[in-house]
C-alpha cells in the first residue's frame, strides 16, 4: 500500500478502511508538564491563549509524531463560557469546574449567552485550530472537541443532582440534554468552520455512575443524531468499564468510541462487532505515568493484536507522563509491524 | 534538544518533578545511562543551565554522589545505584531551599508522632554494612516506633530488613548519605504515602479526578 498522509490514514482508520500503518492519534490530550516547557506555553494559560495552546499542541507531531493534533487538552472551556464557577489550577494541573456550585437547577434555567461563540475560552480553541491549519497545513488532521451534554449537566447542574433527577423527572432530564446538546453542536460547528478535521464528543456515561439501560434510553439516540448532523467523523469518548454499553454505542452511525483500559482491547472489540471504530487504550494512571517504555509497547501490541484501529491513551494522559514512554506508542507500533512482516 | 534526542542522549528518565519551586516553576528530570546522571528540562528560560548545575551540585552534596566535569552531570559508582533513594534525594535537591547545607555529625531526627529521638548507626558486621536504630526520649514502647523507622527504610530506600532495630542496603555497602535523607520519610510513612499519593493525582484525568465517579 502507498504511503499515507497522517490525515489520510486517520480519516481512513477512523472509516475501518485499511490503512498503511496504524495510527496513533490522542483524541483527548497529549500535553504534558516537559512540553509546556519545551515550548514555554504552560497550564492553565495554554487553555486560555489560542497562541500557547497552538505551541504546545503541535507539539503532537513535532515531538512524538503522531497522526493527529488535539488542541482541546481539557474538558471546561464551554462550561467556562456559560458560567460556570472554575477553578484554572496551576501548570501540574488540569482546569476543573467547581461542580459543588451549581449554575442551574433544572432545564428552564438553560440558557446559551448570544455571544458564547466569542467568549475568550471558547475562541481560544477555534482560534488556536486556524493557527494550527495554517502552520501544519491539510496533511495533518485536526481533531477538535466538544463536550456532550451529559458532560455538560454534570457541569451545569452538579453530578449528584442531576443523577437523581434522571430517577425523579427522566422527562425534564432529556428537556435538559436536549437544550444543552445546542452548545455541543454550537461548538463543534465553530471548530469545523475552523478546520477541524474530526471531533470528540466526550459525554461521561460512565460505568462508575450509571448503567447500559441509562445510555440507551438517555444518549443513544442523541448520539444517533449526532452522527447524522455533524459533517466530520465523530470519535465518541467515556471514561471507564463501558463494554456493557458498547452494542448499543455501536449502533448509533459514529465513526469511533475512545475506550478507557478498564476494558480489555479484545472484549471491546467483540462487543462493537465491526459496526464503530475504536481508539485507545493504554492506561494512563499506570502504564504511561509509572512504568516504563517496554510495557508501553506491550499495551499497543495488545490493542493491535486485538484490532483496535487507532491506537491511543485511553484518556487526557497525565501531565507529568515521561516523554519516552510516548515515543514508545509510535516504537510500538513500528516493532509490531516488523514482527508481523517477520511472521508472514 | 528535542524528545528523541534527549532520549538518545540522557537515558531513560528515572524522576520528574513538574514545577520547580526556586526556578520558575520549570519541569526537571533526572536522566541515567550507563551509571551516569543527567539533570534536564526542556524550559529555554534564562538561567536554567544555572540552575540545572545548582540541582546537580545538591544531589553531589546531599547524597555523596561524584560530580562530573561536564554540565548536569554526575555519576554513581558502579553496581550503586539504588533508585527509590536516589528518587528522594533528586526531588528534595530540586525544591530545598538553594541554600541550605548538608547536616553533620550523628545522623538523628525527631519522631513527630512522640516524644522520641531516632539515632541511626553504621557499621561493617560480616561484611554487611548494617545501620541500627535506637531512640531515645520517652514512650511506652519505644521498639514499635523504631520498628516502624525501619520499615520505613525499606519502603523508601530499597533497603533490607536486618533486625526489628536494623537494615541495609542491597549493595551492602555504607550510604549514609542516603539514610540522613530518608529518615525524615521513613519514621512517618502514612504521612508520605498521603504526600505521594496526591502527587501522583495531579494530572491526571480520570473519572476520580473530574468528579465524575462514585469513589
Amino acid at each position: 500500500m502507498n504511503k499515507m498522509t497522517k490525515k489520510q490514514r486517520v480519516l481512513a482508520a477512523l472509516n475501518r478502511q485499511p490503512v498503511d500503518r496504524p495510527p496513533v492519534a490522542n483524541p483527548t490530550s497529549v500535553a504534558t508538564v516537559e512540553m509546556m516547557d519545551l515550548v514555554d506555553a504552560p497550564f492553565p494559560e495554554a487553555c486560555r491563549s489560542a497562541e500557547l495552546n497552538a505551541r504546545l499542541a503541535g507539539t503532537e507531531i513535532t515531538e512524538f509524531d503522531f497522526d493527529a493534533i488535539a488542541p482541546y487538552f481539557s474538558i471546561i472551556q464551554e462550561s467556562s463560557a456559560i458560567g460556570c464557577e472554575m477553578q484554572w489550577e496551576q501548570k501540574d494541573n488540569w482546569p476543573t469546574v467547581r461542580m459543588s456550585n451549581p449554575i442551574w437547577k433544572n432545564a428552564s434555567d438553560v440558557k446559551i449567552p448570544s455571544n458564547f461563540l466569542d467568549h475568550p475560552d471558547v475562541k481560544v480553541i477555534t482560534d488556536s485550530i486556524r493557527i494550527l491549519r495554517n502552520e501544519f497545513g491539510n496533511d495533518v488532521p485536526i481533531i477538535g472537541k466538544t463536550m456532550g451534554p451529559w458532560t455538560l449537566a454534570y457541569h451545569v447542574f452538579g453530578v449528584e443532582a442531576f443523577l437523581l433527577g434522571t430517577i425523579d423527572n427522566p422527562e425534564e432530564t432529556m428537556d435538559s440534554l436536549n437544550k444543552l446538546l445546542e452548545i455541543t453542536y454550537l461548538f463543534g460547528e465553530a471548530q469545523i468552520d475552523a478546520g477541524a478535521d474530526v471531533l470528540t464528543v466526550p459525554d461521561h456515561a460512565t460505568g462508575d455512575l450509571v448503567s447500559a439501560q441509562y445510555y440507551q434510553n438517555f444518549l443513544q439516540d442523541i448520539h444517533t443524531e449526532m452522527a447524522e448532523k455533524f459533517s466530520v467523523p465523530i470519535i465518541l469518548h467515556i471514561c471507564g468499564r463501558t463494554v456493557d454499553r458498547m452494542p448499543f454505542i455501536a449502533d448509533t452511525g459514529l465513526n469511533a468510541f475512545h475506550f478507557d483500559s478498564k476494558n480489555s482491547p479484545q472484549e471491546a472489540m467483540d462487543a462493537v462487532n465491526n459496526k464503530i471504530a475504536l481508539v485507545g487504550n493504554i492506561n494512563n494512571p499506570e502504564t504511561l505515568y509509572s512504568k516504563d517504555v517496554d510495557d508501553v509497547k506491550k499495551e499497543v501490541f495488545d490493542c493491535l493484536n486485538a484490532g483496535v484501529q487507532i491506537i491511543a491513551p485511553e484518556c487526557a494522559i497525565p501531565l507529568k507522563t515521561k516523554s519516552e514512554n510516548l515515543i514508545a506508542i509510535t516504537e510500538g507500533i513500528t516493532d509490531w509491524l516488523a514482527e508481523n512482516e517477520k511472521k508472514n | 534538544m528535542n524528545v528523541s534526542e534527549v532520549s538518545k542522549k540522557f537515558g531513560k528518565c528515572l524522576e520528574l518533578v513538574s514545577m520547580d519551586p526556586n526556578f520558575h516553576n520549570i519541569s526537571v528530570g533526572l536522566f541515567l545511562k550507563n551509571d551516569i546522571l543527567t539533570i534536564w528540562s526542556y524550559s529555554k528560560k534564562e538561567g536554567v543551565n544555572k540552575r540545572l548545575n545548582i540541582i546537580r551540585d545538591k544531589m553531589v552534596e546531599f547524597g555523596g554522589l561524584n560530580r562530573l566535569n561536564e554540565e548536569f552531570k554526575l555519576s554513581i559508582p558502579k553496581g550503586s545505584l539504588i533508585p527509590r533513594p536516589l528518587k528522594f534525594l533528586f526531588v528534595k535537591s530540586v525544591e530545598m531551599d538553594p541554600s541550605l547545607k548538608p547536616e553533620t555529625g550523628d545522623v538523628s531526627s525527631k519522631d513527630n508522632k512522640s516524644k522520641l529521638l531516632f539515632h541511626i548507626s553504621g557499621s561493617l558486621e560480616n561484611d554487611k554494612y548494617i545501620y541500627r536504630v535506637s531512640a531515645t526520649g520517652e514512650h511506652d514502647k519505644p521498639n514499635l516506633r523504631i520498628r516502624a523507622v525501619v520499615g520505613g527504610f525499606v519502603k523508601y530506600g530499597d533497603c533490607i530488613k536486618n533486625d526489628i532495630d536494623s537494615f541495609y542496603f542491597p549493595d551492602e555497602k555504607p550510604h549514609d548519605e542516603y539514610v540522613r535523607v530518608l529518615l525524615p520519610y521513613a519514621r512517618n510513612v502514612s504521612a508520605v504515602e498521603n504526600m505521594l499519593n496526591a502527587s501522583e493525582q495531579a494530572g491526571q484525568m480520570t473519572t476520580q479526578s473530574l468528579g465524575f465517579s462514585q469513589s
